[in-house]
């Protein structure tokens, strides 16, 4: 089993196992059928995956014939972002209704970093709870074309979201953290 | 260079899942996704076999082998690394023993000529004699079979031409990490702590591919 696109396994030479070994051959039939009609028809791919291939599709270096259409129509059924600046920013104060931070460019890796300060109102109401010192945010700006082909500016800002650490978490790190200290050899 | 025209980044882990649990109430429960991202949630199916909805922004699949999470919006890349790497932390007890971070994108080529010289020196037409009439490159997948990391695992590079973007080039980038045989370790902390620090350099080693391969016709 690999790890690919998941399309990829129909066409693995695994594939007749995995398929075999597949739970979706247990579902109900009418799950299977619902299944069938939701799902993309790649199993479940990337919506953007190239498995649509098939005896139609384009093949490089191959001319033409003059009375043949050879290439699908391009759709873009799904909203789009083009990024034009990435940072990760870190958030250094909270004061009033605003923000100040620290950002790394993720466009141009190597510049300096900078500070910023950034109003609230640019945070999703969801998200506000977790502006805080020491917070980790992705602050995307770039063209979002929608899936009915309006292209508009956006600013997108998300914060890092994940677990808090468990008081049993910090202690096996620590227990790590001390194993480590006694092993240095320390001239 | 130019940027893809369309691009996309795909989280498969393989193990032991429980796709019940995987519900959109479940990540807001946890405080892994908003509350109002959860209510907005498009669900396809929730099955004890089989979990498939839409996130703002991502997809979740998850069978009882696989977990997949994939995003086509660069904003979400890095939500889709800390979702993953939170629920997982989560549920640590979850077997893992496989990831992908598969890149994919789609690239216009400016010209037909242009894009027939890609297939031309990727896959040179003298071997092939007299054996077909006019060959032309459909697929091509390349390993790197020993990982430079020294991880357990392999990278593979497929390239297509474009079925989405024509004429243009499809490049799928599998970099799959496995734990090492003999790993005595059970539960998800060994793969999560592999995405946590390999993320930034597989994204790196991707965009370096890209490069190597498309630089002079982008």
């Amino acid at each position: 089993m690999n790890t690919a696109t998941a399309t990829k396994i129909d066409r693995d030479t695994n594939a007749e196992n995995e398929s075999e070994r597949s739970p979706i051959r247990l579902l109900d039939v009418s799950v299977r059928t619902r299944l069938r009609d939701a799902s993309p028809p790649s199993d479940g791919s990337p919506i953007i995956s190239n498995d649509e291939i098939g005896s139609e599709s384009p093949q490089i270096d191959i001319p033409a014939p003059a009375a043949v259409i050879a290439f699908p129509s391009t759709t873009h059924p799904s909203p789009q972002f083009r990024p034009l600046q990435k940072w990760e920013g870190f958030v250094l104060e909270v004061r009033g209704n605003s923000f100040t931070a620290r950002l790394v460019d993720q466009s141009n890796p190597g510049t300096a970093d900078e500070e910023v300060e950034l109003s609230l109102e640019e945070i999703s109401p969801d998200d506000l709870a977790l502006v805080a010192p020491g917070a980790i945010f992705y602050w995307n700006i770039g063209y979002e074309t929608t899936s009915s082909g309006q292209r508009k500016r956006s600013s997108v800002i998300r914060l890092r979201r994940l677990p808090a650490w468990s008081a049993k978490d910090i202690e096996t790190a620590q227990t790590r953290a001390s194993e480590l200290y006694k092993a240095l050899q320390w001239e | 260079m130019k940027n893809p025209e369309l691009q996309g980044i795909n989280i498969v882990l393989v193990g032991n899942f429980n796709p019940s649990i995987f519900q959109p109430v479940w990540f807001a429960s946890e405080d892994l996704i908003r509350r109002g991202e959860a209510d907005a949630a498009k669900i396809e199916i929730i099955h004890p076999d089989l979990a498939i909805f839409d996130i703002e922004g991502y997809r979740i699949e998850v069978n009882q082998i696989r977990f997949s999470i994939s995003t086509t919006q660069a904003p979400y890349f890095e939500v889709i690394r800390d979702l993953t790497l939170g629920t997982f932390r989560s549920l640590k007890h979850t077997p893992i023993s496989m990831m992908g971070i598969n890149f994919l994108a789609h690239f216009k080529i400016d010209s037909e000529e242009k894009w027939h010289e890609i297939g031309h020196i990727l896959a040179p037409k003298p071997p092939w004699g007299d054996a077909l009439d006019s060959p032309g490159l459909r697929s091509l997948t390349m390993e790197e079979s020993k990982r430079r990391d020294g991880r357990a695992g392999h990278l593979r590079v497929k390239v297509e031409p474009s079925v989405k973007i024509i004429p243009g080039i499809y490049l799928d980038i599998n970099d799959h990490f496995q734990k090492p045989s003999g790993s005595k370790t059970t539960g998800s902390e060994e793969i999560m702590t592999i995405l946590d620090n390999s993320w930034e350099a597989s994204l790196e080693r991707s965009d370096k591919i890209i490069r190597t391969l498309l630089e002079q016709y982008l």
